[in-house]
């Protein structure tokens, strides 16, 4: 999950919103007998006023704290001391692990995963691969089926037909199923690289360590215009975002794939929760709150597909934000409280968790705009220097986080791909639109009896490297028949 | 007319930006997907194997040039023979030929040539001291004689590395490395690695193994209810959480981890049975055993004797005390920091990885460098004397 898109939406809106903001501050009516220097006009009254003046103002400090924040990480990622502190760990007595590759009707992307799971590094005496076939209705089950007959013994496949819906709910119930000591969770169209598992256990051997979060890239960087902006915000996300939080000891995202878990840790907060539409940023918080690290490992890539059109990328991001939000509303208190955290660290938690609430927040803030343009005229200083504040906000505050963006691609050492950094604005505002969207659900129709939440599966694009009907004659052999762990819960 | 000039300059002042967007959008340039590091990373022989390789490949295919340099076909029937070096070689004081040898008997490199390409010998390979190498291959037995500098990589089945050389690449063995002291290195790879016993002068003289004697005292174990206020035993995951300063008394034993968020400090001849961690300095009473990994924010001491069976991480500096062993046969393990000194005597079974800087000490230097463990102000101390 990336909310670094939507921290980037919520500024290229606030520009807008200065827009208009600006001629009614500009607006000069000087009242005499005014407090403290400031003459403020309503016919609706001074308290009218005040008020609209007063939550404006809250929503501006709140742009300028996430503003500063993308700056202070952008400038880390440039001339900050960095930390890789796992990544040099090559030889080891390597524990096993299970590694969880879940999957909902995947049947044109799962063989490609399991099939780069059986080219790591890893030892294979110490790797556990399962896929989780979450009540898949197409050709999972065949496919992977398949697959365990060309690597007998190598995979053991849990087929999951019934149950509560939803990721969280299917690891659940495959976590029950494992004897080791480590979990690692691939989203089905991911393909891992040849070291990647070393390189995402290698932080377990810290024993503060709860959760490990690799960094993802996308794979199909050449679809469409829409991947090429998605494949920036990626960039800017992880290779800026996540890693500077890393270097300054603040909250590193465990992002639901891509990611390690250790079980000891995960039952020491209690499991999976499969009420929860965002497993991943939930389980963050609570090993947070439980006293355990979460580690972001840059050199840990992986390859996935992102979305090639606009439809599904506002529902996919309509997702995070509810699953954000509602870890917003569960943990938020606790951490704020938690006086085992470093400041910095709940400052910095409390702004990860309400990354997705700025989108509502700043189409508020646009109302308040219009109102006050309409209903208050005020003096604050002269025009001109308002002009120049207003220059200053638009050219360093909103462009923060493409500042990230641009330290990104700089970083990854990709020299043309920057320009198309102009279109981004496109698609920070769906962003914005799908998130104040998910956000008016959250409150209102998801409330209504019968509604509650819906899992929405991301569409996949590539289409299965082998036909199924050879993997159909493929399973027509004597070793077709796998040691599947089927589950009725 | 005014007016459509303001509005062309309006405009333009709009789209310029975006030229360089709907030219890439359009022509794409740079699409491909980000490159992803297979393995290098994880394979320290990366370099040396993927040389062997190319050299093999160079050699079948009649090549006369591989990375940009030229092959020199060496076959020596003869131990000590000289290699064919151009009189212009001799004059400069240096070949920078790729020089493939073959040949059953150790090859001597000779005095007074530096050698700025890869050396690569079927059989034993002797360095001259004092010389600089880009890179050695030897499929026998490599000796750097003291004080020369290898640039790239150094490979063979063993590899010995002479008192003072500098190392700055990655120096890999199939089976061991010895290593002298006062070397300087960045990556040594093997299934074992050795630091020499003795130096050359009398204060280098490794000190006794630090092994408890009879007459001392025995392990105590700390029962959960031992831990002082303020470190929380969680039996679940049979972790001990400190959130200050933390010592423990010498001779202690324990089943779990530790993890501190400042120091930590265990006196001598403790056992733990699980893994350390401090975001501060973690320092390891000599003799010590410690039968997980080592992980600390601050500097790591291990102190003279201690054996360690996982890894040790350190993000500032490690020091390993003399007679140390890390890791063990079949068992590999890594010791990685920022800077990391290693005294005399020490084992390594795998990995030790210097990002910055890594060097072999003297006895007496490690002896110098030790710090008093009760030097480390610690906030709660567990065994009962403060």
């Amino acid at each position: 999950m990336t909310p670094f898109s939507i921290t980037c939406a919520w500024r290229f809106v606030v520009g807008a919103l200065a827009l208009w903001a600006v001629p009614a501050l500009s607006g000069v009516q000087t009242e005499p007998g005014t407090a403290l220097g400031y003459a403020l006009a309503s016919p609706f009254g001074a308290v009218w006023a005040w008020s609209l003046v007063g939550l404006m103002g809250l929503v501006m400090v709140l742009l300028t704290v996430y503003t500063l924040r993308h700056y202070v990480f952008s400038l880390n990622r440039l001339f900050g001391k960095q930390r890789h502190p796992y990544a040099s760990i090559v030889s080891a007595d390597w524990p096993r692990v299970t590694i969880f590759v879940a999957a909902h009707n995947e049947e044109d992307v799962i063989q490609d995963c399991l099939e780069n799971l059986m080219r790591v590094d890893y030892p294979a005496d110490r790797m556990v691969i399962m896929p989780v076939n979450d009540r898949s209705s197409d050709r999972t089950r065949e496919i992977i089926d398949a697959v365990v007959a060309r690597f007998p013994g190598r995979i053991t496949p849990f087929h999951r037909v019934s149950g509560k819906p939803g990721k969280a709910a299917a690891l659940k119930d495959a976590t029950a199923l494992i004897d080791t000591d480590f979990i690692i969770v691939f989203d089905a169209d991911y393909m891992p690289s040849r070291g990647l598992i070393r390189r995402l256990m290698a932080p377990f051997f810290d024993p503060e360590v709860g959760a490990v979060m690799g960094r993802v890239v996308p794979h199909n960087v050449g679809a469409n215009l829409l991947t090429r902006l998605l494949d920036l915000e990626r960039s800017g996300g992880y290779q800026v975002d996540q890693q500077a939080r890393m270097n300054l000891g603040l909250v590193p995202q465990y992002g639901g794939t891509v990611g390690g878990i250790r079980i000891s840790a995960l039952e020491s907060v209690g499991g999976w929760h499969d009420d929860v539409l965002a497993e991943d940023t939930d389980l963050t918080y609570r090993l947070l709150l439980g006293g355990w690290l979460t580690v972001y490992h840059n050199r840990a890539e992986c390859y996935e597909e992102v979305p090639q059109n606009w439809g599904v990328r506002m529902r996919q991001i309509k997702r995070w934000s509810k699953g954000h939000n509602q870890a917003l509303v569960r943990h938020s208190g606790a951490l704020l409280r938690n006086p085992a955290l470093s400041l910095i660290e709940r400052v910095d938690g409390f702004l990860l968790l309400g990354v997705y609430m700025m989108s509502p927040i700043l189409l508020f803030g646009w109302v308040l705009s219009l109102l006050m343009y309409f209903t208050v005229s005020m003096q604050v200083l002269a025009p001109a220097l308002l002009l120049i504040a207003f220059m200053a906000h638009s050219a360093l505050g909103n462009f923060a986080a493409f500042f990230e963006i641009a330290t990104a691609v700089h970083l990854d050492r990709s020299r043309q791909r920057i320009h198309l950094l102009a279109f981004t604005f496109m698609g920070f505002i769906v962003s914005a639109v799908a998130i104040a969207q998910s956000v008016l659900e959250q409150l209102l129709w998801d409330r209504l009896p019968g509604k509650g939440f819906h899992w929405d599966k991301t569409v996949r694009y590539r289409r299965a490297a082998v036909p199924v009907a050879a993997a159909s004659t493929a399973m027509s052999g004597s070793a077709r028949t796998p040691v599947a762990a089927e589950m009725h819960p | 007319m005014m007016l459509a000039l303001l509005v062309l300059l309006t405009v333009s002042v709009l789209v310029v930006p975006l030229l360089p967007a709907l030219r890439e959008w359009r022509r794409p340039s740079d699409v491909v997907p980000l490159p992803i590091d297979e393995a290098d990373a994880l394979d320290p022989p990366y370099l040396a194997q993927r040389f062997a390789a190319l050299l093999r490949q160079a050699v079948q295919g009649g090549a006369t040039h591989l990375g940009g340099s030229g092959i020199a076909h060496v076959a020596l029937h003869a131990e000590n023979a000289g290699l064919p070096l151009l009189a212009a070689e001799l004059a400069a004081g240096r070949t920078d030929r790729l020089w493939h040898i073959e040949g059953e008997g150790d090859v001597h490199l000779p005095e007074g040539i530096g050698f700025y390409a890869e050396v690569s010998a079927s059989a034993g390979l002797h360095t001259a001291a004092h010389h600089l190498y880009r890179a050695v291959w030897s499929g026998g037995r490599a000796t750097l004689a003291p004080l020369c500098t290898v640039l790239r990589w150094a490979h063979g089945q063993e590899v010995h590395v002479g008192t003072g050389c500098h190392l700055a690449g990655r120096v890999t063995a199939e089976k061991t490395i010895t290593v002298a002291q006062g070397v300087d290195f960045m990556l040594l790879h093997a299934p074992r690695i050795d630091f020499a016993e003795q130096g050359d002068s009398p204060t280098d003289r490794v000190p006794p193994p630090s092994s408890p004697s009879p007459s001392s005292p025995a392990l105590t174990d700390l029962a959960p209810t031992d831990w002082p206020a303020g470190v929380v035993w969680n039996p679940q995951v049979r972790r001990a959480f400190a959130r200050s300063a933390l010592q423990i008394e010498a001779r202690r034993a324990w089943h779990g981890d530790v993890v501190c968020l400042a120091d930590l400090a265990l006196g001598g001849h403790c056992q733990a049975d699980g893994s350390l961690k401090a975001r501060g300095d973690l320092h390891v009473g000599a003799g010590s055993h410690i039968r997980g990994n080592i992980v600390a924010g601050g500097s790591i001491h291990l102190g003279a004797g201690c054996v360690v069976r996982g890894s040790v991480l350190s993000e500032t500096a490690i020091v390993v005390g003399p007679g140390c062993t890390v890791g063990a046969p079949g068992t590999l393990a890594t010791v990685t920091a920022p800077h990391i000194a290693i005294a005399p005597g020490a084992t390594v079974y795998g990995t030790i990885w210097a990002e910055e800087t890594g060097q072999t000490t003297t006895a007496a230097d490690a002896a110098s460098d030790e710090p008093s463990w009760t030097d480390l102000s610690p906030s709660a101390v567990v065994g009962g004397v403060a």
